[in-house]
């Protein structure tokens, strides 16, 4: 799976790809929200290594609009709670076209799932990790926080060379071929 | 159980020796390979626990992701994104310890898919030795610093050796003996070698694999492995180093403002393998 922590610090390096190569924008992206315990002291610690921007802009991708557009010179803990959403949950979406609403401001219609997950961190490899409850709620029930939101499907798109980094099943693919590596 | 080696050289290009001899073997022993990696060796467990909370990492080559969930201890105080070429493995290194599910890429550990410097630290466990030139090694090394924070950045090598625990369970041919009486023997440049994995195909088509046998239905499944020498590791370090133009040493040594550099913090020998600690820093 991947969260919009690792989205924040994926840049493209193809071949002659050197500059504007970061973020990638997000294209048909599905998303899905698991429950995470919160960790107030992580998500203060880390979030000096994210861009903020990259951060808002790809949430919005994503349906969540909860991060404001700069970053607030106090962590409170609603902001902790806010960015502990929108980075390590999500409520899903499925997003028709990302390149339709560019801004982020205006969300397709969406279908929402769940993903009804044990919030204990002692499930055995050989049972399923997930359990997928399927459930239809109106667009953006309430804000998810980074660390919840995990995008399973779609691709990535390079804002300069417009390489596209397909996600399928949960795992984005960065592998170049031979002639792209740069 | 007995873990065999034999001694092979490279033939052809070595990302295709590597698909053939690594990648291609990975997700077909994907399961079963699994199943017999869940502990995590001592060395990884202390750096991953001794790791501050809201540190960033990247585990390339994370295999069946067995590092990403630590420290178990400290659930969610570290973020560890795992990085794979296997895909197979990569299915199982996303459910590692249980949901909520662990970030996983697919890529190669020679590839940069990063923003400079962007983590805090890197764990590179048992997947350089599968890189099948010493230039390719040596770029992985490059990768991974080149990966970590120019002023705090972490990174723990790990790779197998050619100095071999007397209780592991790796056995050697008479003819390329290098045990550890006879380490006059061992090339300072490490050795190749093959380690067969012996698998079956039962019905339902998953592969099982019973590395102790040798009838015909079963099928060899031979997997490259460069077997570090004593120092070679470092060394490469050093000249991964240069190459970045970092000094190399402890940042006590340097007064000039400005300065980027490399300090080997510790390097040493653990069942088999070989380790190396890497600690960036700026002046
Ligand atoms: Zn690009």
């Amino acid at each position: 799976m991947v969260r919009l922590i690792t989205h924040n610090l994926l840049a493209c390096h193809a071949k002659g790809c050197t500059t504007n190569n970061f973020p990638l924008a997000f294209r048909d992206a599905q998303v899905e929200i698991q429950e995470q315990d919160i960790n107030p002291e992580f998500v203060r610690n880390m979030l000096p290594r994210l861009e903020w921007k990259a951060l808002v802009d790809a949430a919005r991708q994503v349906g969540d609009e909860s991060l404001p557009a700069e970053q607030p010179e106090m962590m409170d803990d609603e902001l902790v709670q806010k960015l502990h959403r929108v980075l390590m949950e999500v409520r899903n979406l499925t997003l028709s076209s990302l390149l339709a609403s560019p801004n982020g401001h205006d969300y397709p219609s969406t279908s929402l799932r769940t993903r009804d997950t044990p919030r204990t961190n002692t499930t055995s490899l050989s049972t399923p990790c997930i359990h997928v409850l399927s459930m239809h709620l109106s667009p953006l029930p309430h804000p998810r926080t980074f660390l919840q939101i995990h995008i399973t499907e779609g691709a990535m798109i390079c804002p300069n060379c417009e390489h596209v980094y397909p996600i399928s099943n949960g795992i984005p693919n960065m592998l170049l071929a031979e002639n792209e590596i740069g | 159980m007995v873990k065999i080696a034999v001694p092979t050289s490279i033939q052809g290009r070595p990302q295709e020796y590597e698909e053939a001899h690594v990648h291609n073997v990975y997700d077909r022993i994907a399961d079963h390979f699994s199943s017999t990696r869940y502990k995590p060796w001592p060395i990884v467990a202390q750096f991953l626990s001794d790791i501050p909370t809201g540190w960033i990492g990247l585990d390339s080559g994370t295999g069946n992701g067995k590092y990403l969930p630590i420290p178990t201890e400290r659930p969610g105080s570290i973020f560890t994104i795992g990085l794979d070429r296997s895909h197979n493995l990569l299915e199982l290194a996303k459910c590692a310890g249980g949901s909520p599910t662990r970030d996983v890429l697919r890529g190669d550990v020679l590839g940069d898919y990063w923003r400079l410097g962007a983590f805090d630290y890197a764990l590179s466990i048992a997947t350089v030795h599968h890189l099948a030139s010493p230039k390719r090694r040596k770029q992985a090394i490059e990768r991974l610093i080149q990966s970590v924070s120019s002023t705090h950045g972490r990174i723990l090598i790990y790779v197998w050796a050619t100095k071999q625990d007397e209780l592991s369970r790796t056995s050697f041919p008479k003819k390329a003996c290098w045990s550890n009486e006879d380490e006059t023997r061992i090339s300072p440049a490490g050795q190749d070698v093959f380690v067969p994995w012996v698998t079956q195909t039962s019905t339902d088509g998953s592969v099982t694999v019973e590395p102790e046998t040798s009838k015909s239905m079963y099928m060899v499944l031979n997997r490259y492995y460069h077997m570090f020498s004593e120092g070679e590791l470092s060394r490469m370090a050093e000249e991964a180093a240069k190459e970045l133009d970092l000094k190399i040493g402890s940042p006590d040594e340097f007064s000039e403002r400005g300065v980027k550099g490399l300090h080997i913090s510790e390097e040493g020998w653990e069942r088999s393998n070989y380790y190396l600690l890497l600690t960036r820093w700026e002046k």
